[in-house]
């Protein structure tokens, strides 16, 4: 599948990304000085809890942060800074250089449209090829993803495959214009883990064959495990821990790593027992707020209470993710 | 409501403490990032705004709540207030506003100012009043729709049908004029196109809070109906259908100036703003005829409508998270 | 009668409706005994959210039966339900919706001591009515079980790992601890972690992970005989599961409630349960004790589903992928002890 290999070899090097989104006459500081590099052939893992800002790092690559959000720092890929580039220039970049694997497929589809044209207009727009190209570009990266008899699959709508089939299609399109850097957020986390299994390992196989770099978001340690050659740890809008996955996962340094893992069944000083359990609940208090009158959301009190001694509380941010 | 208060009450946040470890990526505080201190020592001017529901924080939010507080007042008051009185009939016909007529003289001689206040009450309050029984009327059709199912269900909803297969207005006229002109009579036959609408939405919101996870664990304590309608399912059921009786009363007034202004509501000498513009048609030339009463029509629904966005904003869910 | 189990499912098929109908479960039967918990695990659409309704009467099946301590169990259907019935308790999934928004948490854990309160009281009438008729027949059988988990089966807990610390005293003593279970909301609340004050607040102002503890709470002030959890943690934060789920089996150890905890994840169910029952598309195809189901999975299904659980032990292990389109028996495979 060599037409679907990138050409060359990229980094992508994150300096000092903020991101502040106003609210009222209040700023919710989103990514606080975020710094990260990573490049082809390698999986960059970054885990954190719901609300920490994983995924808006993911956004900001692709320039699909909130439009009222303050965003500085830069977002390297190679010698283009991606933070500063708007409109046309950012389009041409978003889906050609950079490709996106959602949360869920049966959103990120078109629910209206077959796969194929789905497929072959992203092609076509992107590469500017003729349609019997775009739709032999189609066919291949089906292939490449395992998708059963790709070419009967091009004129099948998207509620037609199961889930996990369907996030191998969102991949696809991901893959369909030869992308340099993936980003793939949470793409496991709405699927069986017996499907699961399947996709992380494709994944991990498109890094080795075609050379691509991944940034993998996702709030599950085990899976981080099984495919990130790297792990950042995110909370609360800074990277808490970085290094190599055996490091973090084995010998974690930053009290918060080691309250994740403590917090997590199977892992080493995980929860492996039910005393694990029972520790767990003793040591840690229950997830009680700093008083009755903090507001839900994630405030500057809130995000800049002490880190305290490990494990630290880790349930205090209410809401979605950001 | 219970917001919480405000965070200007907490105290002063500590910076995160830096992790010692040797992947130390957690960067000091940078110095892009605002100092979460330096938001609290805002003007005391942010605590009146603040002081209002953060719904109304926004300029038409606040002109629409001053417009439709300023004519329920008229409503209430304006006979008392007027320099003429409305029916009499002791000035100059057709006379352009001056210091005397401040908005002119109709073709009668009566004051056009006057009868534009004494109209306030006529056609505001008996908005209120439409909107409140089909409210009344429809949200208990649309319960008992709702919570029994079945052929009753069948029935209401059958009805709300037949009635909303007609345009609106030729069903209100042939009400109207079925029931005979007078104003109650135009009250009446709005109300008996203005039902179904709430029927259905209160309908379906039943239905679907009918099978949420809430008052299904209600049901399982041992809620009887009654209970379980009044304590988990009205109550929910009463925003949304409050929101949308407020977009409803300049509809309302709409309808009703539309009715009298066909002749099928106020009769002759009374003071009210459709039937005013009625007149002001057969003199088009005498321009302050018609266009007083109208920017008063307008005025209303406008203020009634942006009034009712306002409260959508502050009932909605997700709004009332933080 | 320590022989009867205090819930069990019988035959049950449920179809939905659809062309041509969906069977979601297709001849389920199981037994749930008095303290025990039992993890009932499977993926998206084995049916075991399915059977979590139809325990609870919330879904009527087309064929079999839910017996509550030998009786048959009725659907609840438009008319409220008997305390009788309201032993049988459940938390939803959804941190979202499992409160209503609307109303303060502590009143909707009151409406769970209420509900206990009437239930003891209905209890009390049926025990004097049925020994009042017994001394006119003059029989000599026993008086009904009380509300209470004095009968059946005291579970060894040298048979987990490390069973829960209070099952083993309140079994001995059930009365101690329905005397210790807290008695008003505020002290409920305080049970699960949060203060008094926190009573006249929202939903809205608690975390997903303290909504379910409130959820967990308002079910068990009810002191149900067998709690119901559907995925009660599976919305939640990794650190915030493992809690959740301690706290909800803590609670129901104190009060010797039987527990049924449906979740697809497995890595926190085998912690906790006593027992593992595996579903496959509307089939139980293993069960048996959690050890000896986690250690030595015998069903081609359940070796598949734990071989897929990533280990988070940083060896950047890939799982086991199951090959695609592949469909495994659904005949249940019986564990010879």
């Amino acid at each position: 599948m060599s037409e679907l290999a990138p050409s060359g070899d990229t980094t992508v090097r994150i300096e000092q990304l903020t991101l502040d989104i106003p609210v009222e006459d209040d700023v919710n500081h989103i990514l606080r000085g975020i710094d990260l590099t990573f490049g082809s052939g390698e999986i960059q893992g970054l885990a954190g809890e719901s609300g920490s800002g994983k995924t808006m790092t993911g956004l900001a690559m692709i320039g699909l942060e909130p439009p009222n959000a303050r965003l500085s720092g830069q977002i390297w890929l190679n010698d283009l800074d991606l933070a500063q580039l708007r409109g046309r220039t950012l389009n041409a970049i978003r889906g050609r250089r950079v490709g996106t694997v959602f949360q869920d497929p049966s959103t990120s589809l078109h629910p209206q449209l077959t796969v194929g044209s789905q497929l072959t207009d992203h092609v076509r727009h992107h590469l500017k090829v003729s349609k019997a190209e775009a739709r032999q570009r189609a066919v291949a990266a089906l292939d490449r993803v395992g998708v059963p008899e790709p070419s009967r699959a091009l004129s099948r709508y998207p509620h037609e495959f199961s889930g996990g089939q369907r996030q191998r299609v969102a991949i696809a399109i991901a893959l369909a214009c030869s992308p340099e850097v993936l980003i793939a957020d949470e793409p496991t986390t709405a699927l069986d883990v017996t499907v699961q299994a399947g996709v992380l390992r494709l994944i991990r196989s498109l890094v080795d064959d075609l050379g691509l770099a991944v940034l993998f978001i996702t709030h599950d340690l085990g899976v981080m495990s099984a495919v990130a050659d790297r792990v950042a740890v995110m909370r609360q809008g800074q990277i808490v821990e970085h290094g190599p996955r055996a490091e973090i996962m084995t010998r974690p340094q930053h009290p918060y790593t080691q309250a994740l893992l403590a917090a997590l069944p199977g892992a080493r000083g995980g929860l492996n027992s039910r005393a694990d359990l029972a520790r767990l609940s003793e040591t840690t208090d229950p997830d009680r707020r700093s008083g009755p009158t903090a507001p839900a959301t994630t405030t500057p009190t809130q995000l800049s209470e002490p880190a305290g001694p490990a494990p630290t509380d880790l349930d205090q941010t209410g809401g979605g993710d950001a | 409501m219970s917001e919480p208060p405000s965070d200007l009450t907490q105290t002063p946040p500590t910076p995160v403490p830096a992790a010692a470890d040797r992947r130390p990526t957690v960067a000091p505080a940078s110095p892009a990032s605002p100092d979460p201190v330096s938001l609290l020592g805002r003007p005391r001017r942010r605590r009146l705004w603040r002081a209002i529901p953060k719904a109304w924080r926004t300029p038409l939010g606040l002109v629409a709540g001053v417009v439709a507080v300023a004519w329920l007042v008229i409503a209430v008051v304006g006979p008392s207030i007027v320099p003429h009185d409305p029916l009499a009939q002791d000035l100059p016909r057709f006379q352009p506003p001056s210091s005397t007529a401040w908005l002119g003289t109709d073709e009668l001689g009566r004051d056009v100012f006057s009868r534009v206040i004494a109209g306030a009450r006529v056609t505001i309050l008996l908005s209120l009043l439409l909107v409140c029984l089909s409210m009344l009327i429809g949200s208990i059709l649309g319960v008992v729709a709702g919570f029994f199912g079945r052929w009753v269900d069948e029935v209401i909803m059958r009805l709300t049908d037949l009635v909303m297969a007609f345009p609106t207005v030729i069903l209100a006229m042939v009400t109207a004029a079925a029931l005979g002109a007078s104003l109650l009579n135009a009250v009446l036959a709005a109300l008996v196109v203005s039902w179904p609408s709430y029927a259905r939405v209160v309908r379906s919101m039943v239905l679907s809070l009918r099978t949420s996870e809430f008052v299904a664990s209600g049901r399982l304590l041992g809620f009887s109906p009654v209970r379980s309608m009044r304590v988990d399912i009205l109550p929910n059921v009463a925003g949304p259908t409050l929101v949308m009786a407020s977009l409803d009363i300049g509809t309302a007034a709409l309808l009703l100036s539309g009715l009298s202004f066909l002749g099928l509501g106020a009769k002759p000498p009374m003071p009210e703003w459709g039937s005013m513009v009625a007149t002001a048609v057969q003199n088009f030339d005498k321009w302050w005829l018609g266009l007083f009463p109208g920017l008063a029509i307008l005025t209303v629904v406008m203020a009634f409508n942006f009034l009712g966005d306002a409260l959508r904003d502050q009932l909605d869910p997700g709004a009332t998270k933080a | 009668m320590p022989d009867q189990p205090l819930l069990s499912a019988r035959d049950i098929v449920v179809d939905y409706p659809g062309t041509p109908p969906v069977r979601a479960v297709d001849g389920v039967s199981f037994d749930l005994w008095p303290g025990e918990v039992v993890g009932l695990v499977g993926e998206s659409g084995c049916g075991k959210s399915t059977m979590a309704r139809v325990l609870t009467g919330l879904i009527k099946p087309q064929s079999g039966q839910v017996l509550y301590r030998g009786r048959p169990l009725p659907p609840l259907g438009l008319r409220g339900r008997s305390p009788e019935w309201t032993g049988i308790q459940m938390v939803f999934q959804d941190p979202g919706s499992s409160l209503n928004p609307r109303r303060r948490v502590g009143d909707q854990v009151a409406d769970g001591i209420a509900t206990a309160r009437l239930r003891a009281a209905y209890e009390r009438r049926q025990t004097a009515r049925s020994a009042r008729s017994l001394t006119a027949t003059d029989s000599t059988a026993a008086p009904p079980r009380s509300l209470g988990p004095e009968a059946g089966p005291v579970l060894d807990p040298t048979t987990g790992p490390g069973a829960y610390p209070d099952r083993d005293t309140v079994a001995a003593a059930p009365r101690a601890a329905g005397d210790q279970a807290p008695a008003t909301p505020e002290a409920w609340l305080e049970r699960i972690g949060l203060t008094a004050r926190d009573a006249s607040r929202f939903p809205r102002h608690f975390s997903g992970g303290q909504r379910q503890r409130i959820a967990a709470a308002r079910a068990m002030a009810a002191h149900p005989n067998v709690l119901i959890g559907d995925e009660p943690i599976s919305a939640l934060d990794a650190s915030t599961q493992a809690k959740v789920a301690h706290l909800m089996c803590v609670m129901a150890a104190e009060l010797g409630t039987s527990l049924l905890f449906i979740s697809h994840d497995l890595s926190i169910v085998r912690l906790v349960a006593d027992r593992l029952i595996v579903m496959y598309q509307g089939h139980v195809v293993e069960r048996g004790p959690t050890e000896q189901v986690w250690s030595d999975p015998l069903h081609p299904y359940t070796k598949a589903l734990l071989g897929a659980i990533p280990a988070p032990d940083g060896a950047g292990r890939l799982p086991e992928a199951a090959p695609p389109g592949v469909t495994y028996s659904l005949t249940e495979v019986v564990r010879s002890d």
